[in-house]
């Protein structure tokens, strides 16, 4: 049988050294080579580097995250959740729903405009020297803080508005803060409430 | 343990570490995947399939359209697939999402169809006006590829249904070029099948953006 | 441990053995060689259309009022995308995997001294019946446009299904058969032989799972594909190739393999990189960076098992010129050999980063997987049936045979040796000419058309090789089967 003879050189043939030296010299080679080719073009393991050139030793490049525009999604916010009152010009509807373009509202306290979304508003209110009389639902259930701080910076930016943009943290901040009431605000309530934002 | 106990296990081990390197990490990396959302449009980046594409599919496949197009933009450091504009950008694993094979293909025998139903020059000579591929001339390169000029693609006429025309014309028969023309009274209909597969074809667009994907200006 | 005492024990003669195989294996290396001829036909007709796309036209053949139906049906099923999935998947399973689970049947009776008993036997040639059903249903299949659309697995599922059936008989029989063998002490052919015939359930299960099952969708199952074809073909093909060449060298030269005690090391970098080979095949492609990359490094790294079991199995040939001179089946097995080493250096230097952008895609592929499927995997078994044949039926193979098999290996090496020729300048050029962005694409084929040209003369060359082959095979089978019943009728 074949194998059992090939068993028995096995034995005769234990002073041959396992492999000739230049295969140690060549697997080396390879073996070293293996390990820069992995370290250079594996991008870094990780599942979001298709292309295997991309650098990942030193400083991250790769990958980066497409910038997000407040004011592109906001205005995605708008024309979904407000445009059917406040109309997609900004303008609103004479009597009903005030303005938002150049609204002293809008453009003025962060606080007071962050309270207005989140709780609604009742009651007879003047913006720009006219009166209105709709309510304005509240909308703290509906949309997060995000949203809520991506609408506002919207409308706080287009139309000719010009004013900071609101981010997250604040909104979070005055929902924290006013997290106890149920009512809608009113013109009188909203004046006499803080104008600066909750520390 | 015996001798052939412990082959049994260095055996086993050997198929279970490339099982779990590269079946069960890329799942838990590319296998769960969802589609972005477009920030400016709101649409769903890769779009879903219609049911009709995603029959085109596997008609793509069963009649392996993959032994000769590709489906695959390499980055431009592994290819002139981005030089030759069959795409703006690397595909990546997010573009596959929708499709139950992804036809990635592995011969170019014919271009590259990653980006076929995209606004694009044309894919052979990879020149002149950028424009949509339409339906119609898909039908007439796969019912009579001879009738297209320079062109050496098979012909799937089977896909296809000449008969006579009783009564009124479908409307929904091939116009073929002179010389390829039907005989007097009949017209040649597409199958279910070969809509699909066109519905399939110009669904094909990995043109939008995803952060995975850069595109190089 | 004395190993010859218990094979004295069993008290089981070779003859006997044989006896008990010849019924199954006779099946199989038949059936598996005819499906070798349909699959070099059916190829034949694929590589035709390439350059005469319409030549089977369905324009002409709708005319003729009587055989329409029968063009229109030759048509469907024999377009290039089908045809070529076809002729593939019978390669692959009707001839590749088929013929070294004979060889396996065949070298696991030998190498535990096991004999099936004759309940054994008849199961044995079911499950064989039932592998080729699994093929038939699964190439009707693919011609009547049920193929999955994954080259190298293409059968459909119920087809597929049969095949993983068919094969947890025979594979069952095989290892317990090697559970049963009381002697412990295993020589390398056992490893790789044990080795693929658990290795090639396992990732046929998996591809089977996520390709069919549809339980992920997008790049996982491309990528388990990929996985499961460099599985196929490094470590189950590959794996009893070199179980082969491992037995076939010493049995038939008498002497030891050349410094073998580093044969275990051999493995288990063989098995630990073989597996990681496969997701190479898609350099370039949607599929996170790293994985390409490793799977890059462990083909490449591949080199130095197939480096040493080189070593083991070339140098006695080489020092044992003479003797291998005078016997074909050595020539088979040498060729087999030295294109395992040609095949892994191919594929490596293919998947390399700046190789791949220009070379992946053309031609040049079809010449590398052709270095594999015949010069590397079909040698070794042509060798190994030669040598097996006359074992099995009892007699030495018929004069005529053996001088065929000189005639067939001659037309195969030159063949396989043009086809590669022809397929890499075609492959260099066309890969070249896509890498060159100002080039139109469709300009790119006329580049390489006159090397195509090339290509189809080996082919056309290893088409007939085949042809001798299964005339050889039928002529030893037939020889032998009248031979029993009535002394000498076939003389």
């Amino acid at each position: 049988m074949s194998d059992h003879s090939s068993n028995q050189s096995n034995e005769n043939s234990k002073h041959q050294s396992m492999l000739p030296t230049w295969m140690y010299w060549f697997f080396a080679v390879l073996l070293v080579w293996g390990g820069a080719y992995l370290m250079r073009y594996s991008g870094g393991f990780s599942g979001e580097i298709y292309d295997e050139s991309t650098v990942t030793y030193g400083p991250v490049k790769g990958g980066a995250a497409a910038v997000e525009d407040p004011k592109v999604l906001g205005a995605r916010v708008f024309k979904a959740n407000c445009a059917q009152c406040h109309q997609v010009t900004g303008l609103g509807v004479e009597g009903q729903y005030p303005p938002l373009a150049g609204s002293e509202f809008v453009l003025g306290s962060e606080a007071h405009v962050i309270r207005i979304l989140l709780h609604g508003m009742v009651g007879p209110i003047t913006v720009k020297g006219k009166p209105y009389n709709g309510n304005m639902a509240p909308w703290k259930d509906v949309l997060d803080d995000k949203k809520i701080s991506q609408v506002l910076t919207y409308i706080r930016s287009d139309w000719g508005n010009n004013a900071t943009p609101i981010t997250p943290e604040m909104v979070a901040a005055v929902r924290k803060q006013e997290a106890a009431r149920t009512a809608s605000w009113t013109e009188k309530e909203l004046e006499a409430a803080p104008n600066q934002l909750p520390k | 343990m015996n001798g052939y106990g412990r082959l049994f296990v260095g055996i086993l081990a050997a198929f279970v570490l490339s099982w779990v390197a590269l079946i069960l990490v890329p799942l838990n990396q590319v296998g769960n995947l969802m589609p972005l959302e477009d920030q400016v449009t709101g649409d769903m980046n890769p779009p879903a399939l219609s049911g009709l594409a995603q029959r085109g599919s596997k008609v793509y496949a069963a009649n392996g359209c993959a032994s000769c197009h590709t489906q695959q933009i390499r980055s431009e450091s592994g290819g002139a697939d981005i030089a030759r504009q069959w795409g703006t950008r690397q595909t990546v694993a997010r573009d596959y999402l929708h499709q139950s094979n992804p036809n990635l293909g592995a011969m170019r025998l014919g271009p590259d169809l990653a980006n076929l139903g995209a606004d694009r020059p044309d894919l052979n000579t990879n020149s002149g006006p950028k424009k949509k591929y339409d339906a119609a001339s898909l039908h007439q390169l796969f019912y009579a590829p001879k009738s297209v000029s320079g062109s050496s693609h098979p012909s799937y006429s089977f896909l296809y249904e000449k008969r006579e025309i009783k009564g009124i014309p479908s409307g929904m028969g091939l116009s073929l070029p002179v010389g390829f023309e039907t005989e007097e009274g009949k017209e040649v209909i597409p199958s279910e099948d070969a809509k699909a597969l066109v519905a399939y074809l110009l669904s094909l667009n990995r043109t939008y953006a995803l952060p995975e994907a850069p595109v190089k200006p | 441990m004395n190993c010859s005492s218990d094979i004295q024990f069993e008290g089981c003669g070779e003859g006997n053995l044989d006896r008990s195989l010849q019924g199954p294996l006779s099946l199989l290396f038949l059936s598996a060689t005819l499906w070798l001829v349909v699959s070099s036909f059916i190829a034949a007709i694929a590589f035709w259309q390439l350059k005469f796309p319409g030549f089977i036209d369905y324009q002409c053949a709708i005319q003729n009022p009587y055989f329409g139906w029968f063009f229109d049906l030759i048509h469907q099923g024999l377009n290039y995308g089908r045809a070529v999935a076809a002729s593939k998947s019978i390669l692959i399973y009707g001839w590749l995997v088929q013929g070294f689970l004979g060889v396996a049947i065949w070298l696991t009776g030998h190498l535990t001294q096991k004999s099936p008993c004759k309940a054994g036997s008849y199961f044995l040639l079911g499950a064989i019946a039932l592998w080729n059903l699994g093929i038939l249903v699964g190439v009707v299949g693919i011609f009547s446009g049920e193929a999955s659309g994954f080259a190298g697995f293409d059968f459909p599922k119920y087809a597929s299904a049969i095949l993983f059936v068919a094969y947890a008989f025979i594979g069952l029989g095989i290892g317990m058969r090697f559970a049963m063998k009381r002697c412990t002490k295993s020589t390398p052919a056992e490893w790789y032989l044990l080795g693929a015939v658990f290795w090639f359930p396992w990732f046929f299960a998996v591809a089977y799972y996520f390709v069919f099952c549809k339980v992920v969708f997008g790049v996982m199952p491309a990528l388990v594909h990929a996985w499961y074809i460099g599985g196929l073909e490094v470590l189950v093909l590959g794996s009893l190739a070199i179980a082969a060449l491992y037995y076939w060298i010493p049995t038939l030269l008498g002497v030891a393999l050349n410094r073998v005690h580093s044969a275990k090391g051999a493995f288990w970098f063989f098995a630990f990189l073989g597996a990681w080979t496969g997701v190479r095949h898609l350099v370039g492609g949607p599929i996170p960076a790293w994985m390409i990359t490793s799977s890059v490094v462990a083909g490449v790294l591949l080199l130095i098992p197939a480096i040493m079991i080189a070593n083991h199995q070339m140098v006695p040939l080489w020092s044992h010129w003479c003797k291998v001179k005078s016997n074909p089946v050595l020539w088979y097995l040498a060729t087999g050999g030295i294109s395992f080493v040609v095949w892994v250096s191919l594929e490596a230097f293919l998947s390399l980063r700046g190789v791949s952008a220009a070379l992946r895609f053309s031609y040049f592929e079809m010449g590398v997987s052709a270095v594999l499927e015949y010069s590397f995997l079909s040698m070794v078994l042509f060798g190994s049936i030669y040598a097996i044949l006359p074992k099995l039926t009892g007699k030495e193979l018929p004069c005529c045979v053996t001088c065929c098999s000189k005639c067939q290996f001659w037309w195969g090496f030159c063949g396989i040796i043009t086809y590669f020729t022809g397929t890499f300048c075609a492959g260099v050029f066309m890969g070249l000419g896509i890498n060159f962005a100002p080039m139109a694409f469709v300009a790119t084929k006329n580049l390489a058309s006159p090397f195509f040209w090339l290509s189809v003369v080996g082919g056309a060359m290893v088409l007939f090789a085949n042809l001798i082959f299964v005339k050889n095979v039928a002529a030893t089978l037939l020889a032998a089967c009248c031979n029993s019943n009535k002394e000498g009728c076939c003389s």
